[in-house]
């Protein structure tokens, strides 16, 4: 077991690691934050005075080293070129609120989204089924955009029940969960469907109906954990998109968190921020990852190592 | 009373857009307690069909059971309901399913689907369920049972697996075991084991079998008397002596000609031309006529019982 776990904590730190590389090569590669702070009549050698205040004049492999040996060393990530804070304080200021909304979000998929998938199953082709596969498809064709627009055109300004923007008590969070929300519902809605659909075929169910166990315990017991597995897999992953694509809902309900930072920060070619957000970012992604992995050793023990 | 099952008439019949499929077309047999029938035939000619009719698990809404009775110790199982049903499926009546690769539920431990069955159909709890659940286990010859109880299915092979479900069987005292081709997916030596465990369990529990199967050699050794089914109709039922001895319908003389004799040498196997109808577009009159080498024009009519003997009857013209 513990050289299970060493050997996963060697994989993760691989992958940092080369994550590290590409995130610092790609940036450097495709802006320059120098154009971006200067007015454009500054001279060349205005640029090349903010390059050395920068560090940007040194070669990149140089470059690269510093940066390692502060992250390693002083857990120092750097200044943000732009708002001339430290990148780590503008992380920690503003994830909590991204973390938040997909929170909640995330709550609230995930069960409305199996409680549809499975009465899709077990009502095939009547109403429930007809309904939850109406919402799926809604959900993954309505832009995101034009959905909290809509939103908040019709709750907020014609009917004033609901704030227009910003972050605050439960009523602010109505909108943007159901706009960043609806696309993940409709992948959860129609996963569990299939899923059902798929198990309620097999062998093993038809048997246990044969051995007269209830209808309930067959669909709600056995159906349910087997079909949940591929779910549960994908609704891991579902939260680490969350976390990390909420850009579009930021925008419009001006929801103050790591989105519309990220988004900036790559248009501001502000290094420091950048690198600092996609290694967040993936480490979001490995430790969801690692979390769905759990879980599905946890429902299936086909999977479990002893 | 002496019958343990008499089933009448019975029909199942699948409505599909190419047309209905009659799965099951007036089927009728008895048995006793004790007894074992064994249904024998190609496959699709509806023997496991007939199985899952008497469960009343034909799979809806495409599935129907159209008409017949099914008497199980005196009452008729087509007028039960639901509730009734679930307690007689797995208690009385206990399905023996041909796949044990695929019949136990991958995610839950042996011993949580063994209990799961024994609390459904007996008046037990607490220990006793743990002990029922061992005793059966044993009964089968599973070694270390504790141990196997804590395992997952994908942790015993095939014929573990299958005795286990005998375990289940055996664990709620059913009367009638319906056993769906349960050697089909073993391989030899241990289909040999399974039979004879069968058979003991079938003294033990003084149950009836219901055994389906296209293997006549497994027939012989497990069965009391036989119908032999074709396009969902029984065509001829006969004691097993007989039946080998003097097959009447030419269909089962086919059948019995058609499997390998080790001592005689031979170049070509003998098949039987052509194929079985589709379910759903059986020809008129006799089903085999297409396919039979005595049919005559009399067999454009439907051929109706004719009993050869006590216990042997036959539906064909062309038998004296």
């Amino acid at each position: 077991m513990v050289k299970y776990l060493l050997k996963r904590i060697g994989i993760v730190l691989v992958t940092l690691w080369l994550l590290s590389i590409v995130v610092f090569i790609l940036p450097r590669v495709a802006g320059d934050p120098v154009y971006l702070l200067l007015p454009n009549e500054a001279t060349e050698e205005d640029r090349e005075e903010l390059r050395e205040e920068l560090g940007l004049n040194k070669s990149v492999p140089e470059q690269y080293l510093i940066f390692m040996t502060d992250v390693v060393a002083h857990g120092d990530f750097g200044e943000s070129v732009y708002l001339k804070e430290p990148v780590t304080d503008l992380i920690i200021d503003r994830f909590p609120a991204t973390l938040k909304l997909a929170s909640v979000t995330f709550a609230c998929v995930m069960p409305i989204g199996i409680l549809l998938g499975v009465l899709a199953a077990i009502r095939k082709n009547r109403y429930p089924d007809v309904l939850a596969r109406s919402v799926a498809v809604l959900g993954q064709s309505l832009p995101g955009f034009w959905v909290g627009i809509m939103l908040i055109l019709l709750l907020s300004v014609t009917w004033d029940l609901l704030p227009t923007s910003g972050m605050g008590g439960a009523d602010t969070y109505v909108m943007p969960v159901i706009t960043l929300g609806w696309v993940s519902l409709a992948g959860v809605t129609r996963l569990t469907r299939s899923s059902m659909l798929e198990v309620m075929g097999t062998d093993y169910i038809t048997f246990l109906r044969a051995r007269g166990v209830a209808e309930r315990s067959v669909i709600l017991k056995h159906a349910l954990r087997n079909a949940a597995i591929p779910v549960v897999t994908m609704g891991a992953m579902m939260f680490g998109y969350l976390l990390t694509g909420s850009i579009v809902v930021e925008s419009v309900f001006t929801w103050p968190g790591m989105g519309r930072l990220a988004y900036e920060s790559v248009s501001r070619a502000d290094f420091p921020l950048i690198q600092a957000i996609v290694l967040f970012y993936g480490v979001i992604f490995i430790s969801v990852n690692l979390l769905a992995d759990t879980f599905y050793s946890w429902l299936d023990p086909r999977i479990r190592r002893t | 009373m002496d019958e343990l099952l008499v089933v009448e008439d019975l029909k199942t019949h699948f409505f599909t857009r190419r047309g209905v499929a009659k799965a099951v077309d007036g089927i009728s047999f008895t048995l006793r307690h004790g007894e074992s029938l064994g249904l024998v035939g190609e496959s699709g000619c509806g023997k496991s069909m007939t199985c899952l009719s008497i469960l009343r698990l034909v799979p809806e809404p495409a599935g129907k059971i159209v008409g017949g009775r099914i008497l199980l110790r005196g009452e008729n199982l087509l007028e039960k309901s639901g509730k009734e049903m679930h307690k007689i499926r797995g208690g009385q009546i206990a399905m023996i399913p041909q796949s044990p690769m695929t019949a136990l539920d991958p995610v839950f431990s042996i011993w949580s689907q063994l209990s799961e069955t024994i609390t459904l159909h007996q008046q037990l709890k607490g220990k006793s369920v743990w002990n029922r659940a061992i005793d059966s286990l044993r009964e089968v010859r599973i070694p270390a049972p504790e141990d196997r109880l804590r395992a997952y299915p994908h942790e015993l092979s095939g014929g573990m697996r299958q005795r286990v479900i005998g375990a289940m069987a055996l664990a709620c005292e059913a009367k009638l075991i319906i056993a769906d081709e349960p050697t089909t997916a073993l391989d030899v030596t241990i289909q040999a084991q399974y039979l004879t465990l069968l058979r003991e369990m079938r003294s033990r529990l003084g149950a009836g079998l219901i055994f389906i199967t296209h293997d006549l050699g497994i027939v012989e050794s497990m069965c009391d008397k036989v119908a032999v089914m074709y396009a969902g109709k029984i065509v001829e039922e006969a004691p097993v002596e007989v039946i080998f001895k003097s097959p009447r319908h030419p269909y089962t003389q086919a059948l019995i000609e058609s499997v390998p004799k080790l001592d005689r040498k031979t170049d070509r196997l003998k098949a039987i031309d052509g194929q079985p109808p589709p379910l759903c577009d059986v020809p008129a009159g006799c089903a085999f006529r297409p396919r039979c080498p005595m049919a005559t024009a009399q067999c454009n009519k439907a051929p109706s019982h004719v009993q050869v003997q006590e216990g042997h009857w036959v539906r064909c013209w062309q038998c004296p």
